[in-house]
């Protein structure tokens, strides 16, 4: 299983060395959106992976090769679910090395903290929106869920700026208790494990989805 | 004689083509040839028993053991070579060998190694600067390195010069020694399965014409060459596929007694080639009309 999830990574060197002008132009793009930075950045870097990891597998024709060897279908797709969450940790990294060299130069970008609340909604994010898309993925192939990805994207990316717009918010504990406020007499912790509960469930329905679809694919 | 491969009454239909109810065992020990024009249904036959198309009907058995059920220990034990590249382009010939071999219980560093060293493949070269030649080596090297005992192959000496063929083709030779090992070897280059196949299965329109051993199947054929007047004599339905011109026909004929039937009216009769087979059969319909 890792070793898919690290080919998954592999295929796309090229990609990961645009990784950083990417967070780079995106941050200075969000710098008004304040905590919603961090989190529009990870999707945003997410998605991107996603859609070119896609791309070289239908390119190369890799259903084909990857089907032809010793692995279930199941692990296919298993290893897909896992890498998403890998490309958001390099997502997280990037952003911390970008972070890095931003505070040691004299430019000013404002940069969005990472904190926690931020990390689990970005994660909530990332997750929930591909496990939107992968079933359409594994049902009908890379070229043909393009534009289910493209939109999913946009409603994820937009649709989160647009709300961050809406609560105005500027500090990451003022947007957490804002959604929290939301939901009356929860505390933080309650919130989390509903967050990530609720997302694990989504996911893993979407990743049963997944399998079912991808095992009935003809290549 | 044990089948190292069997398949029964498979059938599998798409909007335009239908694979009829066919059927064919693999011995062990031997190459077999699967001939047929393109389109015949060589890559579907061969994408179904991989499990990349789903049968609407019939059995797969390779080792004894179900193809879908025992899906991945039948894997473990077979090398693929397929007719069109399908690495990722990006990568080295290392790193993607790498991401294969760690999906092989008996992958054998050394004999990659070893293969690559004399296919004259460089590790560190990304897949998409190698030449197609080099790029169905790298294949062969991958099928041939984790000890498998059933090597399936798509048309894989297609697009390659002669040069690489015989080479492919000898090294092909070299495994068949082991008698515990099979080649299933698809092509609609015959004169490839002429130097080194001991079966060959034909498939034409989906239906399988006949699974001989190649001695037999050249043994028992004639290509009948003679004037045309002979066709207007009963002998002419004993032919299959005529090939008519001002001069004279060509036809192809299993029938030892009209042969010399033909022989002793005028015709000369000699021994075909596997293309020679393969083209009279598929131009029957043509040729009879």
């Amino acid at each position: 299983m890792l070793n898919l999830i690290l080919k998954d990574i592999l295929i796309q060197k090229k990609t990961l060395g645009f990784v950083g002008l990417y967070i780079l132009i995106l941050s200075i793009a969000f710098q008004s959106i304040g905590a919603g930075a961090f989190i529009g950045i990870i999707i945003a870097v997410t998605y991107q992976l996603v859609v070119t990891a896609g791309s070289h597998e239908d390119k190369a024709g890799a259903d084909i090769i990857m089907n032809s060897l010793p692995l279930s279908r199941r692990e296919i797709v298993i290893s897909k679910y896992l890498s998403v969450i890998a490309y958001g940790l390099l997502a997280v990294l990037g952003y911390m090395a970008f972070s890095l060299v931003i505070n040691l130069i004299p430019i000013s970008v404002k940069i969005s903290p990472i904190t926690p609340e931020n990390m689990a909604l970005a994660f909530t994010g990332i997750m929930v929106m591909n496990s939107i898309y992968y079933p359409v993925y594994f049902k009908a192939g890379y070229v043909k869920s393009r534009i289910i990805s493209f939109i999913l994207y946009f409603v994820f990316f937009f649709g989160l700026m647009a709300l961050f717009g809406v609560m105005n918010i500027n500090g990451t504990g003022a947007m957490l208790n804002t959604v929290t406020g939301l939901l009356s007499g929860m505390n933080k912790v309650q919130f989390f494990l509903i967050l990530t509960g609720g997302t694990l469930i989504f996911t893993l329905g979407s990743c049963i989805l997944s399998i079912k679809f991808y095992n009935g694919r003809e290549f | 004689m044990e089948n190292i491969l069997e398949v029964r009454n498979l059938n599998k239909t798409f909007p335009d083509f239908t694979l009829n109810n066919i059927s064919f065992a693999l011995p062990k020990g031997f190459i077999t040839g699967f001939i047929g024009p393109n389109g015949s249904g060589k890559t579907t036959t061969i994408k179904l028993i991989m499990n990349l198309l789903k049968k609407d009907s019939g059995e797969i058995t390779v080792f004894g053991l179900d193809h879908i059920r025992h899906e991945k220990e039948i894997k473990n034990r077979i090398g693929f070579v397929y007719d069109e590249n399908h690495f990722y382009e990006e990568l080295t010939v290392e790193e993607m060998k790498r991401i294969i071999a760690s999906r092989y219980i008996k992958w054998d560093e050394k004999q990659f190694k070893s293969y690559i060293k004399e296919f004259g493949l460089p590790l560190n070269r990304k897949i998409k600067e190698l030449s197609r030649g080099m790029k169905v080596k790298f294949s062969l090297a991958i099928a041939l390195s984790h000890h498998a005992d059933l090597l399936i192959m798509d048309e894989p000496t297609s697009g390659l010069d002669p040069v690489v063929r015989s080479e492919i083709l000898d090294i092909l030779y070299n495994v068949i020694q082991d008698e515990n090992k099979g080649v299933f070897f698809s092509t609609h280059i015959t004169s490839d399965l002429d130097r080194i196949a001991d079966y060959i299965i034909m498939i034409y329109q989906g239906e399988i014409l006949f699974n001989k051993s190649k001695d037999e199947l050249v043994e028992e054929h004639s290509i009948i060459k003679g004037p045309l007047c002979l066709l207007d004599t009963n002998l002419r339905s004993s032919l299959i596929g005529i090939r008519k011109s001002k001069y004279g026909f060509e036809a192809l004929t299993k029938d030892r007694e009209a042969a010399n039937a033909f022989v002793k009216a005028g015709a000369v009769a000699e021994k075909p080639v596997l293309e020679d087979i393969m083209l009279f059969y598929t131009r029957k319909e043509n040729g009879n009309a």
